[in-house]
């Protein structure tokens, strides 16, 4: 063995470094595979409206049937659009946690955001119509998501301010007030659960198997905007987590403003999944499935992981809904659904194949 | 350019951890800290890498450790934690990379695996982390601390290797190599500090050492002046004889008299 | 390493290509698009009866999923749950009109159906003779068939008139205690109390609805439901292995101590026939007044 000197360095192997490599390189390849995915969802619904007549009659000047025009611009361009910032989102805000609480089965539902939206939806279906007339009018449609994403904000606040003492954030606690929260607010959601008539309870049933159907450009404009600022500040997270992965000591010998990052993982994981519940209901999977699938694929690095897992959330929500809308056209299924569907097995398999290297 | 703590006191509720502690470490100069458990030894190390706060200062090249920023410290000095256990499937050379990137030699890829081969780790790069023996992974931790303060001195001040007990789970021949490169980093002129329990270890490298009981220094100075049994019973609470051979016809190995560790 | 990297490409492509085979099978020309007379979408087991009813039948394109009734209906696409409408699956059976009862939604997707020029009839449901007849002209505006409706209309409402009158006398003097009840999901019992269409038609058959404490449909505890002392239970056939035997039913402790269980009295009945309020309403009363109270 030698001493920290001037020996000759070892042959180095290429392999390590091949992994960062290939993570990069998976942002062209998953940037192209997300085009492509919102080209075939652009192309692929259950009427007949086709994306390529359409494409032809405005390269050649033609007006658009309004079918066409309706299907393209008012359904499938939003639908797209929309998976692709929920799939974001939600797949950008698992890899987020996971990297916070060092655990790569965490998801978005443990620190309590799925439960306070759920319970803000909850409280709107059933108690909207006794709301003053006043709010209903300037909320409209928009009361749902609003009242999903005031809870998810809620929640996370709530659960940052007591897991966090004279300005440290036990993640610990975090962990258990979630636990605690999401009781807390699954009672009180019974609680209006009863008081819900038939057709409300169907209402909630399909809002918490998630859904694209309800995609409008107002949606995007709003959900839009606060999703691309969480992904944007996900995107500065990359360093802190690797060291967070170690511990909180070690990343503060490393030179990390460790809770700074805690604060902006928070704000992100919050903005992000709240935006993105509250204009499609609840998603599961995706935010576990994909950190997993790309840390397996290219390594855990979280610097090119944030990047991937953004492309790859949106690519594959898009395909989803595709399945979604098509498999029992003219209906439709929930999203949700096809997102358990693929991701437990898919999830299964990733367990059985990597026991060793998970080592939870 | 020196570490100074002075004063430090610390408490946790009505326990006191530390109580009224005054340490001087010289860079180009291995100081080890030793007692019993409990004494207080990994709480100081702490206080002095500024990851807790406590009464008292602790300054590291000038700069005050419990109001300098985390980058700032982290290009002056590295820190080696007792164990290390990682969340996700991370390969060697990535962990390595990632004390690499946390330090002021970022740019400079090869370091990663020279931190290695400098560790005796050559060769595994490629390997998962969670899959190396606890010794191994130790050595990793180091590579990793190595490449973030690679060198000793920079810009004419030292940088500072902080390790909790560096030598805990490996087997005596990687013992001696370790702390071969704990000394070959001092005197190349950066700080070393190590928090030590085997003593032979601790009279063959440190150039001052520090004997912590319940929460006080009772002896500093070299080992000639430290290592006497007076001293040494006092701190540990039993019969210590030092450069004493045991009883005839028992054996003894000590890492004094290994050869010279290639 | 290399192995990975290729896997990963690989991947990639089967995927692009998936893409662009999926992408050229939406090119094939589509299916149905019927010349001639807009197709028609009805929404809700009622109003699809009542088109089959009026004659209209051959004018549907699709329907709902509580359309039901009749068989001919089945056989048409079904486009789901009326509050959770595809815009596009709606828009792929190329409807003209959409005939619906209250609630079709979400509330998106109706709006994007408005601005794709279909146009959207709500009929709304009064759970009375009077009622049915007005959904019945409805209807027929709509279609473009008032005479046939008007005829049909007059016709219903005068059956439901008769049948209700015929209900009350075989009711007489003591009409008997009815408990609805809508599901046993978990051993709970899901009844109806007031304002349901349940209690209109137990009310119309000459029955009084057992329960008149609360609102809507409700979980009830095992007391309160025996508190009610229901002489029938009047549930909804589900056919198959989702009926649950009677001997079960009255064994439960709920049941045990009601007049009910005394004389095993259980009706059960198609649940769009029974609540559907539509042109088989007449049908239903007396067939729940026989039920109740023998012919």
């Amino acid at each position: 063995m030698s001493a920290a000197s001037e020996t000759q360095a070892a042959p180095t192997p290429a392999r390590a470094r091949d992994r960062r490599a290939l993570a990069r390189q998976a942002h062209a390849w998953l940037a192209l595979l997300l085009l492509g995915s919102c080209i075939a969802s652009l192309a692929i619904g259950a009427s007949g409206a086709s994306l390529w007549s359409a494409l032809w009659h405005m390269a050649s000047g033609e007006p658009l049937s309004q079918l066409e025009r309706v299907v393209l611009f008012d359904i499938r361009l939003p639908r797209t659009l929309l998976g692709l910032l929920v799939g974001a989102a939600l797949a950008v805000s698992g890899t987020v946690l996971q990297g916070l609480f060092r655990n790569p089965l965490a998801d978005p539902g443990i620190v309590g955001v799925s439960a306070g939206a759920g319970l803000g939806a909850i409280g709107a279906i059933v108690l909207g119509a006794s709301l003053p007339a006043a709010i209903r009018e300037v909320a409209g449609m928009y009361l749902v998501p609003i009242a999903a994403f005031a809870g998810s904000w809620l929640s996370v606040m709530l659960l940052y301010g007591v897991a966090t003492h004279r300005g440290r954030t036990s993640v610990a606690t975090m962990l258990l007030a979630g636990l605690a929260l999401t009781a807390l607010t699954g009672a009180l959601a019974g609680i209006l659960v009863y008081a819900a008539d038939d057709q409300q309870l169907r209402d909630l049933t399909f809002w918490q198997m998630g859904s694209l159907a309800g995609a409008t450009w107002s949606k995007i404009l709003t959900a839009g905007p606060l999703i691309l600022l969480a992904l944007l500040g996900a995107a500065f997270l990359g360093r802190a987590l690797n060291g967070l992965a170690m511990g909180e000591a070690t990343a503060m010998h490393l030179g990390i403003h460790v809770q700074r990052a805690k604060n902006l993982a928070v704000l992100a994981v919050a903005a992000a999944t709240g935006a993105a519940v509250a204009v499609s209901g609840g998603i599961g999977f995706v935010g576990i499935v994909v950190p997993h699938l790309l840390r397996l694929a290219t390594g855990p690095d979280h610097g090119p992981l944030l990047i991937n897992a953004a492309l790859l959330g949106g690519a594959l929500l898009i395909w989803a809904d595709v399945a979604a809308r098509v498999i029992i056209a003219p209906a439709e299924l929930p999203i949700g659904i096809v997102t358990a569907v693929l991701g437990a097995p898919v999830f299964l398999w990733i367990l059985l194949r990597r026991r060793g290297v998970l080592d939870l | 350019m020196t570490l100074h703590a002075s004063d430090i006191r610390h408490s946790i509720g009505r326990k006191t951890i530390l109580d009224g502690i005054d340490l001087t470490a010289q860079a180009g100069a291995v100081t080890a800290i030793v007692g019993p458990n409990g004494s207080g030894k990994t709480t100081l190390l702490r206080i002095l890498t500024g990851e807790e706060r406590a009464r008292g200062t602790v300054t590291l090249n000038g700069t005050p450790v419990s109001t300098a920023n985390a980058p700032r410290l982290a290009a002056m000095r590295g820190v080696l934690p007792q164990s290390s256990r990682i969340a996700f499937p991370f390969k060697v050379a990535e962990v390595v990379r990632i004390g690499l990137q946390s330090g002021p030699h970022g740019r400079q890829d090869t370091l990663a695996d020279r931190a290695l081969e400098a560790v005796g780790l050559d060769g595994f790069a490629d390997r998962f982390y969670q899959e190396l023996s606890g010794g191994e992974q130790q050595r990793v931790q180091l590579a990793r601390v190595l490449a973030q303060v690679w060198q000793p001195v920079l810009n004419r001040a030292p940088c500072w290797l902080f390790l909790d007990e560096p030598v805990a789970s490996l087997d005596i021949g990687h013992q001696l190599g370790i702390m071969q490169l704990a000394r070959d980093y001092a005197v190349r002129g950066g700080g070393v500090i190590a928090v030590m329990h085997d003593l032979n270890l601790t009279a063959m490298f440190a150039d001052l050492i520090a004997v912590m009981k319940a929460g006080r220094i009772i002896a500093h100075g070299p080992p000639g002046t430290v290592m006497t049994d007076a001293i040494l019973s006092d701190a540990y609470g039993c019969p210590l004889r030092t450069s004493t051979p045991p009883p005839r016809g028992m054996r003894y190995v000590l890492p004094q008299s290994a050869g010279r560790v290639v | 390493m290399f192995a990975m990297r290729s896997r990963a490409s690989g991947a990639l492509l089967t995927a692009l290509s998936a893409a662009l085979l999926a992408v050229m099978g939406a090119m094939t020309p589509a299916q149905g698009d019927n010349a001639g007379q807009p197709g028609v979408l009805s929404i809700g087991g009622s109003v699809t009866e009542i088109v089959y009813a009026l004659g209209e039948g051959d004018r549907l394109v699709a329907r709902d999923t509580t359309s039901t009734f009749p068989v001919e209906a089945r056989a048409l696409p079904d486009v789901g749950y009326m509050r959770a409408l595809s815009p596009e699956g709606v828009l792929s059976v190329s409807p003209g009109l959409i005939l619906s009862e209250d609630g079709a939604g979400p509330p998106e997707t109706m709006e994007v159906l408005n601005a794709s020029g279909v146009e959207i009839v709500t009929i709304p449901s009064v759970e009375t003779g009077p009622g049915i007849a007005d959904k019945i002209r409805r209807v027929g505006d709509a279609l473009d068939v008032a005479d046939k409706a008007d005829a049909l209309a007059a016709n219903v409402e005068a059956e439901i008139a008769a049948a209700r009158s015929r209900a009350e006398d075989l009711a007489g003097d003591a009409p008997k205690r009815v408990l609805f009840v809508l599901s046993m999901q978990g051993g709970r019992v899901m009844a109806s109390g007031t304002g349901t269409a349940a209690a209109s038609i137990i009310e119309l058959a000459g029955g009084v609805n057992a329960v008149t404490e609360f609102e809507g449909y409700k979980p009830m505890t095992d007391e309160a439901v025996s508190r009610a002392e229901p002489d029938v239970i009047l549930m909804m056939d589900r056919g198959g292995d989702h009926a649950i035997a009677n001997e079960v039913l009255f064994g439960m402790p709920a049941f045990q101590p009601t007049p009910a269980a005394e004389t095993g009295a259980i009706v059960r009945m198609d649940g769009l026939f029974l609540l559907g309020f539509g042109p088989r309403t007449a049908k239903a009363v007396t067939d729940l007044s026989q039920h109740l109270y023998g012919s």
